[in-house]
């Protein structure tokens, strides 16, 4: 539960942040194109997407690009993410079991704030990348 | 066929959307991620924003929907099924809270026609009820030819 409360100076700089493992369903595909409202079929109609030459549906890259914000908002606590990028490099399908995690790579002050750069990933069972990304949270100090 | 550079400029919007307390509750289980900061009204009461907030990535509903005026432009006439979200990125300015007003509006900034794909990125750039910039997202879209 990320009611975290770090703060800057209890950062190192190059920790491991906390990871976390998910089995894709379609009930979880179905549930975030409800909440997210992408509703292209390919994404939840299984005849639509044979139709056009895939084995099944496939997750919508926001859903597990969503869920990979929970490595920053466990660990910093919220309100705290400024910038948030994600580069997708494969596709996700049912049965597919998500390993969510990230690292700190910079810690740095830049105008007045204190801020830490992270890289983030999303790999499934077989090791392959679904997602590469990179962040940056806002931290406070103690004083 | 390539995606006309032409259209580097084209505006889309400005689409309005209020956020509801609800929504950002579905949102947050819906990425699994169950931070009361998102979902515990007795929790948020005491906490220092007073109420519910939006996870982050709930810039996606609200500038998302920026998407599908584009996808379904009929001067672009883009090739849907060829068409894969290659990056998104967000630069978040401030939380986003239920009753808020957001008003966003995108802009084609760059078709860059390459051999065997197009790729499209569009900025949108989202403002709440006060006039104040919570969020830019920035959408990579590829399609393959």
């Amino acid at each position: 539960m990320a009611t975290a409360k770090l703060y800057f100076e209890d950062v190192k700089g190059d920790e491991t942040l906390p990871s976390f493992q998910l089995t894709v369903t379609r009930t979880h595909i179905v549930k975030y194109i409800g909440a997210g409202g992408d509703f292209f079929p390919i994404h939840h109609d299984e005849e639509f997407a044979k139709s056009v030459g895939l084995p099944s549906v496939f997750a919508n890259g926001l859903m597990h690009g969503g869920m990979l914000t929970r490595v920053l908002t466990d660990w910093a606590g919220d309100g705290r993410v400024g910038r948030y990028k994600i580069r997708f490099a494969s596709m996700v399908w049912p049965g597919d079991t998500l390993t969510f995690a990230g690292h700190v790579v910079k810690k740095y002050q830049q105008d007045g704030a204190n801020l830490v750069d992270c890289e983030l990933s999303v790999v499934n069972q077989k090791g392959e990348s679904a997602i590469t990304g990179e962040a940056t949270v806002t931290l406070p100090t103690r004083k | 066929m390539a995606v006309d550079r032409k259209f580097i400029g084209k505006v889309y919007g400005p689409i309005t959307y209020e956020i509801g307390k609800e929504k950002l509750k579905e949102y947050a289980k819906a990425i699994k991620n169950p931070d009361p900061h998102y979902m515990d009204d007795g929790f948020t009461k005491k906490s220092k924003y007073g109420g519910v907030i939006a996870p982050p990535t709930f810039a996606v509903v609200y500038a998302g929907m920026l998407a599908e005026p584009l996808f379904y432009d009929k001067e672009l006439d883009l090739n849907l099924f060829m068409l894969v979200h290659g990056e998104q990125e967000f630069e978040f300015f401030d939380v986003v809270k239920p009753g808020d007003v957001i008003t966003s509006k995108g802009t084609i900034v760059n078709i860059e026609n390459k051999e065997k794909l197009d790729v499209i990125t569009l900025v949108g750039e989202s403002t709440n009820q006060k006039g104040t910039l919570v969020c830019k997202a920035i959408f990579t879209f590829v399609i393959r030819k």
